[in-house]
Order: structure tokens, then sequence, then C-alpha cells
């Protein structure tokens, strides 16, 4: 494994102090309990991690002493409040495109947009953010092109900020989930429940509801598995607009070798994947009857 | 339900959603725009600034504010803290008073007066007298910054005398200027633990100076919140040269530097910061509606060796002086500063002609090797290397073959990496260029493995022949030499001896002079590293604002500008005032090689520089990719429909 935060903060003591590198290593041996035999010092981290609350990952080499969890949790807020928009703004577009693409099938609008959604999905984020960037913001100057918030940091100068990126993002996902949606929806209307619903003379709004929600499974699915897919994505857009959430913390950590930092995000971005999942399973059954976790 | 109904629904449902979406983004965007306009219909007027700042290594958050801290952050707390000494460059002296008044040597070199302004103050009110200079010091001596003196005395409220047991002539310019070393308040930081201040507290806390910051800066520190930007800095009413014009600086850090040439471009800032190569401000020249002003050089550029120990052939100057003939300096050179190469080209020598005669050196100083590749053949094979089918080997047979690290997160290091590599070859050397943490870079030439060749930019490669300090021992430190019993001789020791010869004797005295040579021969014969090029400090500047009138004083220069010059590394310092707000004004201060110039000169130029070409414009170009992406989808669409169409 590259880097050694011991022989770097050495180092960095060193040259400062003007003392011996050897000295200066001793002291941050001392510092850092280096001295202690290995399997001590890995049971410690362990039960630092995982009996501690919030979990203790020790300080970030970076910004030492803080912990690297506070690093971490600081950025966490910007990357909820980016990706959390934009999935529900994704989910719901992807919802109601898909429905309008299926109850449009094989229509000229319907054939058209397959490609295209395709061609949409496929596109990378950061190129289409780099495109946003200097067309709204450096040519047509309407959008701030970096950062989360200027000088006033109101609600609408946030928004304003997270215009970019979120559009980024649910242009390059809603697509995804409206082909999604489209076959699941196709399928739903053409099955034997919904005729037979219709003959019951279920209300417009309830029957419409129906295909909402039948259409709904398979995207719960999609985006408990691609939760993780997701955080990655956010990372290269949160970098291109210099976005202050986890994207942009990974990559400062991946530089500069700052371990507990990346041991931190990835043990959040583990749990949100888990979590999510989860969420998911538990979601079925309200969403599908057929599907229940209780034995008979 | 008809499906008819359930699809005008659906158009229903998608139309009202759009138009939420729409409003959602309207919003913002609206506010956004009338934001913009009051900007530029104030933009003469308003009292504060945006700043960016591009940190590689700490993209959300600053580490730290304290001065003595390993990992504080250097271009904030500048702007907090002024320091006592800084450096300059010539024709100015070498070392310029700024928060001190002046100093003294004792003839004997034992003892140092440091005066300090009258009448200072804190950014509190309280008065900056010479109990923190004291404290300050008896703080260097206790974190290793300094020598040990013998005693540190208050003379008077403005006066400390600080003596060592052995002479330390140059202890102001070496220990003070040389690393830009503050005055801390004695009221906050007397209350701290040393092991806290200096960040070797065995149970891990560190003084980070986060809150409540009293300063003698041009500014403090109005608003941080660890993890949001910007921060936000207040003029000090109590600055010692009057509060800045300027109420409020806004500071955005960037983690990249493509999103912080984004920021610049699309107007978010004010000043655009880099230092490094001409190729690292390339991307914001050719706005006409911006000034370029290049300032005091940064790093030197080099290639380093791993001489450690057995690390053969790097042990022998000879292949060493043979790599150095076969470096196209000029090309790299060319490359990197394009059209400012001529002042940027490759010397560690920042002496004044003058005072390189006074040395007996000739006045461009004694570097320099000229690109010349059978010269370095002839080398190589004149002890005992072999070339035969454009290859190099070893006496034994063993062909030559080097590892080339150079640091990732450095824009210019791959493209040196290449070219050395290009260069490398024709003499026969199989050259493998590896990017490394820039971290890793640092710690791997503190030792004697895992490395072989590196490229590198130091500060301290440049202050050959002028004093010792750090960049001597670490160029020098790990070659040895030849003894004449036969043993080998490391630098290591000799630096130690030659760092001694420097502070004990006074300076241009002839035992400084002789071991300033000494130094500068070693140089020569040794080779102990290949100098490249030297970068420079850069600011693009937005024309759109205000920057001040020369006539009457009101902007941001000269004096004034020392909000700039402790934030920009003392950059803006010399820069002449800049006319507002038209015409386009490109302000070039440039510091030519002293073997062609022995002064600096500073030109204006009523339009853009003619040295810095314009970049071809890019809307164009993404306008036609944007219309060539559209036209792949027309024609996807076209020819997905016209498939589905026969398939039914």
């Amino acid at each position: 494994m590259p880097g050694n935060f011991a022989e770097i903060y050495a180092s960095q003591l060193a040259s400062l102090h003007h003392i011996s590198y050897r000295i200066a290593y001793e002291r941050v041996a001392t510092l850092l309990g280096l001295g202690q035999p290995l399997y001590v010092q890995f049971l410690t981290y362990l039960h630092e991690v995982l009996f501690s609350f919030p979990p203790n990952f020790g300080p970030s080499f970076e910004f030492y002493p803080i912990p690297a969890w506070t690093i971490v949790f600081l950025a966490l807020r910007w990357t909820l409040l980016l990706l959390g928009t934009a999935i529900v703004i994704s989910l719901a577009l992807g919802l109601f495109i898909g429905i309008f693409l299926a109850t449009h099938k094989n229509k000229s609008i319907d054939r058209a947009a397959q490609p295209t959604f395709y061609f949409l999905n496929s596109i990378p984020q950061f190129w289409l953010g780099i495109l946003f960037i200097i067309i709204f913001a450096i040519d047509l100057h309407i959008l701030p092109a970096t950062q989360a918030q200027s000088i006033s940091a109101n609600p609408p100068d946030i928004l304003a900020h997270m215009v970019l990126p979120l559009a980024v993002i649910v242009l390059t996902t809603a697509p995804g989930y409206a082909l999604i949606v489209r076959g699941a929806a196709v399928d739903t209307l053409g099955s034997d429940f919904l005729y037979a619903t219709k003959a019951q003379g279920l209300r417009r709004r309830r029957l419409f509801l129906r295909i909402l929600r039948n259409s709904l499974l398979p995207i719960v699915t999609n985006i408990a598995l691609s939760m993780g897919y997701l955080i990655g994505g956010v990372i290269t857009v949160e970098l291109v607009f210099a976005y202050p959430g986890l994207g942009s913390l990974i990559q400062s950590a991946v530089v500069t070798e700052d371990y507990p930092i990346m041991l931190a995000i990835f043990y959040i971005t583990t749990l949100i994947v888990l979590l999510s999942n989860l969420a998911a399973d538990l979601i079925y059954p309200i969403l599908d009857p057929r599907v229940s976790y209780v034995s008979s | 339900m008809e499906l008819a109904t359930l699809r005008k629904r659906g158009i229903v449902a998608a139309i009202v959603t759009i138009f939420v979406l729409s409003i959602f983004a309207a919003v913002p965007l609206a506010l956004t725009r009338a934001n913009a306009q009051t900007t530029t219909s104030t933009s003469s007027g308003r009292d504060y600034i945006n700043i960016g700042d591009l940190e590689y290594s700490s993209s959300i958050a600053v580490s730290s504010f304290n001065w003595f801290s390993p990992i504080e952050d250097y271009d904030l707390t500048e702007l907090l803290y002024v320091g006592l000494f800084t450096i300059a460059f010539p024709p100015e002296p070498l070392v310029v008073p700024v928060l001190a008044q002046g100093y003294s040597v004792s003839a004997n070199g034992t003892q140092s007066v440091i005066n300090l302004r009258p009448d200072l103050k804190w950014s509190d009110g309280s008065p900056l007298n010479s109990t923190d200079l004291w404290y300050t010091m008896w703080l260097l001596n206790q974190t290793d910054h300094i020598p040990p003196p013998s005693s540190i005395t208050i003379l008077n409220s403005t006066a400390v005398q600080v003596t060592f047991p052995t002479p330390e002539y140059q202890f102001v310019q070496t220990q003070l200027a040389s690393f830009d070393v503050v005055v801390v308040p004695y009221e906050i930081f007397g209350k701290l633990p040393v092991s806290e201040i200096d960040c070797t507290s065995t149970n891990l806390t560190c003084y980070s100076n986060f809150n409540d910051i009293v300063a003698d800066g041009p500014y403090t520190l109005s608003n941080y919140t660890i993890g949001e930007t910007p921060i936000a800095l207040t003029a000090n009413p109590y600055y010692f040269e009057g509060p800045p014009h300027l109420k409020n600086v806004y500071v955005y850090l960037y983690p990249s530097e493509e999103s912080y040439v984004a920021a610049y471009k699309s107007d978010q800032l004010d000043a655009f910061w880099s230092y490094g190569a001409y190729i690292d401000i390339a991307p914001v020249v050719g706005f006409i509606d911006h000034t370029l002003i290049q300032s005091i050089p940064a790093l030197t550029y080099a290639v380093l060796f791993n001489a450690f120990g057995k690390n053969y052939p790097f042990t022998d100057p000879s292949f060493r002086l043979a790599l150095a003939y076969a470096t196209n300096i000029t090309q790299i050179n060319s490359l990197e500063n394009g059209p400012y190469a001529n002042t940027s080209s490759s010397t560690e020598d920042s002496l004044i002609p003058t005072d390189n005669e006074e040395l007996g050196l000739p006045p461009s100083g004694p570097i320099g090797y000229t690109y010349n590749v059978t010269e370095a053949e002839n080398i190589l094979t004149s002890n005992g290397f072999k070339l035969s089918g454009g290859k190099l080997y070893f006496s034994n047979g063993t062909a030559v073959s080097l590892q080339l690290a150079y640091e990732s997160a450095n824009p210019v290091s791959p493209d040196v990496a290449q070219l050395l590599a290009t260069d490398w070859t024709q003499i026969g050397i199989k050259v493998t260029p590896k990017a490394e943490a820039d971290s890793t870079i640092q710690s791997l030439t503190l030792g004697d493995t895992g490395w072989q060749v590196i490229i590198a930019g130091d500060t301290g490669l440049n202050v050959f022949g002028v004093t010792s300090g750090p960049g001597i021992a670490t160029a020098l430190s790990p070659y040895g030499y030849p003894a004449s019993n036969g043993s080998t001789v490391y630098y290591n020791d000799t630096v130690g001896t030659w760092e001694n010869d420097m502070d004990v004797y006074p300076q241009f005295s002839s035992q400084f002079n002789s071991t300033a040579v000494e130094i500068a021969n070693a140089y020569v014969t040794q080779v102990p590293f290949i100098p490249l090029f030297n970068s420079f400090n850069w600011q693009s500047v937005s024309n759109d604002f205000y920057w001040g009138s020369p006539s009457n004083y009101t902007g941001i220069f000269n004096t004034q500008s020392t909000a700039q010059q402790q934030f920009y590394w003392d950059t803006l310092y010399q820069v002449a005032p800049l006319a507002a707000p038209t015409p386009p004004v490109t302000t070039t201060t440039t510091f030519p090689t002293y073997s062609t110039a022995t002064t600096p000169t500073t030109t204006s130029v009523q339009t853009t520089s003619s040295a810095a070409p314009a970049a071809s414009p890019a809307i164009p170009a993404i306008y036609l990719y944007v219309a060539v992406a559209a036209v792949i989808i027309v024609i996807a669409g076209v020819a997905a429909t016209m498939i589905f169409r026969r398939r039914q």
C-alpha cells in the first residue's frame, strides 16, 4: 500500500522544526502508538470503528488531528443533498415519462425516445458537466460553475449552485429509469389483472395508481442495486463542479493518501448500499402484496 | 378505463412535472442572473473580492491557521499574519522587513537585535509589542525552529535581542525571512502548552487556531466553518499599513485546476492565481478583459538522483553529467513556459551578476549544461559504458535502464517526464516514467530505497551561492565523493561544514565567498541535480473589477496590495497599479535571467500581451460538439424508427 502517514508527517516535522528525520519519526511513532504489536494496533482500530459512536477512524492525515469521520460527515451533507434531490427528480421523471412511453408504445415518439434515452444514459457525466459549465456558466453566465454556495448562503443560492450538477445527474440517470418503467408499464398494460380491474369499473385515478405501483417494483430494485454506482457517479460530477461532497473529498484523500478518510468513505458508502437494499426489501411487500415475509 | 384516457393522463402528468421542475430551476436561475447583473453594475464600487485558491490536497477545508502546526494552510495563514521579514528578489535587498522595522547584527555575529515597527496593534486593538516578539522567539526555540540561543532579552517596547553562543550572521535571513516567521500573540498562545502548539502532544491535541483569531495581517477571519466555503475575511482596522480598502475577501477552495479555471472564466472569481510553468496559467490566457501578471519565481524544477549508498550508476558523477548533456533543457523549458521561456531559463543562481563576480564566479553563475548528445555519449563510453545498436550497456553487458518518478498531481511533471524519457532514450537508456503521489515523492527523497530518478520542484534549489539553507542540504546531501584515502565522503557532512561556514562568517567576507565558490564548484563537478526550468507566480485578474487608481490610491495596489501580497506569496508586492476598468491593460513584471540583464523590468502595455498569445475561442468548438451530438441523436432516432417500422 503506497504512502505512510508517519513518514510524511515526520518529514514535515523534520523540515519545519529543523530536526533530523529519524528524531521526527520517533516522535510520530510514539504519538501514533506504532510501537505496539501489529495485532494490538489492528484490534484497537476495529474496536474504535465498531463500538464507538460515531465510528472512530482516527484522525485524518490531511486535516490532522480532526477525526476523519467529522470531515466525511461534513462532506456527506452535500452529497446527500445533491444525490437525494437527483434521485427524487430522476425517479419522478422516469416514472411519468416511462408510463407515457408505454401508453404510446410503438408510436413515433416512443420509437424516437428509446434510442435517444439509451444515448443520454451512456453519456459520461463528467463530459456533460464540462459542456454545461462552458455553455451555461462561461458563455451565458446564467449559472454558477462551481462550489455549493456563495457569500449569501441562502436556499436560492444553494439551489442555483445545484442546478448544473443536478441537471447532469438527472439527464444521465432519468432516461435509464424511464426505460425500465416503460418496460414494466408495457407488461402491466397488457396483463390480465388490468383488464379485470377495468371490468370491475375501478375509478380512473385508482387504475392509474395501480399501473404506477406495479411499474415501481423494478425501479425500486434498480435504485437499491445501483446505489453504489450512483454514489460513484456523483463523485465525478462533484469533481467537475468542485462540489464539496464525498466525491471531492475522496479525490483529495486519494491524492494525499489519507487512508482514514478513504476508509470512512468506503464504510459509509457500504452502509448506504446495504441500507438501501434493506429498504428495498422492506418496500416490496408494500408495493406488491404477493411478496410477504410472514410465513403462511 | 380507455387507453386514450390513460395517455391523456400521462401527458398531463408529464407536462405538470416538467412545469414544476422548470419553476424549481427557474427561481434560482433568475436570482443568479439578478445577482450577476448587480455584480456587474457595481463592479467598480463593491467592497469585496472573490479569490480562489487551488488546494490539491484539501478540497473542502483548510487544515489549520496555526503557523507552528506542520499542517497549517500557508496561503491563508499568511493572509492573517504578517511575516517579520520576507525574502525579496534583485534589485531589492534580499531581506526586506515587513512587520519588523529592521535588524542589526553585532560585529562578532552572536547578537541579533530585531526591531518592531512602533505602535503596532493586534486585530482586537491590543498592543503588539516586544513581549509578543520575545514570546515568539522563545516559542521558535522551544519548537526547534531556530538554533538554541543563550538568551532572549527584551530591550524596550519594540526591540528584542537574541544572543547565540556561536556566530549566527545569517540568522535573520535563513531562520526568520526564509521561513516567513510571524509573530504570534502571547496572550493567546502563551496559555497553551508548546506540544499542543506544534502538534507533538502525546494526547493528539493540536491547536488549529480556528476560533477567535487575534492576528496582525490585513484581514481577520470573520466566518469559517470547517467544510464550508467561501471562507470570509474582514479588513483588520488595526493593520499596520492602514485598513485595506476592500472590506471583505472571500476565499473559495478548489480541488482541481479544471474547476478553478471554470470558476474564474465564469466570473465567479475576480482573480486567478497559479504558481508553476506558463502552461499552468495558459488555460485562462486569452481573455481580453483580464490581465496576466507574471511575478517572482516560484519553484525550480530539476532532476534529482538517488545517489545514496551503492546505487550505481547514479553514484557516478560522470553518468549524471552525461544525462545532463543529454537533456534538452531548452526544449523542455519552451514547452513548459511557452512565450515566457526566455525569462524562465533554467538557473539555480538567484544572485545578481555583481554578486557572482564578487564571489569570483562568472556573472551568469557557474552552471550550464549545453545540450549535446555526442558529448554525453563520449562521457559514457570513456567511463566504461558501451553503446551498441542504439542501446547503452554497463561494462558487464547489462542494459542500462532507469525509473523516472514524477508527481502525479502536478500538471507540469508528466510532460517533462515524457520529454526526458525521449531525450535519454537517444543515448540508449531505457526510461520508465512512473507517477507517484506528491507526498510519496517527498518521502522517497528522504530515503535511499524505492526510487532512482525523480523530477521535483523545489524552492530550495535556487538559494545556491547565497546562503545556507534547506536547498543545499536537499540537493547535495545524498551525494558522495571519493576521499584521498579511497573511502567515500558524503556531502551530508560537508554540507554541515559549509552551512556552519556560511553562518559564522559575515556575508561577502573572504571566508564566506570561498565557501560559496566551493559549493558552486561542487554543483558543477558533482551534478547533484539537472536544473530544468524555473516556474513563476502568476495572476490573472479580472479587468471588470476596479483594482484602483494610481492617482488617488483608492484601490488595491502598492501598499494596499499587501492583501494580495500575503495571499499570493508576496507576488503582487512589486506590481504596479493597474488602470481600471478599460482599456484592458497587461502588466507584466518579469525577472530575466541574470546572464542577460542585471535588473528586472516592469512593463505596462495597453493591449493584450504580445507574449501571451490569445487562446483560440472555445465556444464555437463547443457548439460544434453540441451540433454534432444533436445530429447523431436525430440520425439514431430516425434509424431506430425505420428499423422498428420494418420489423412491424
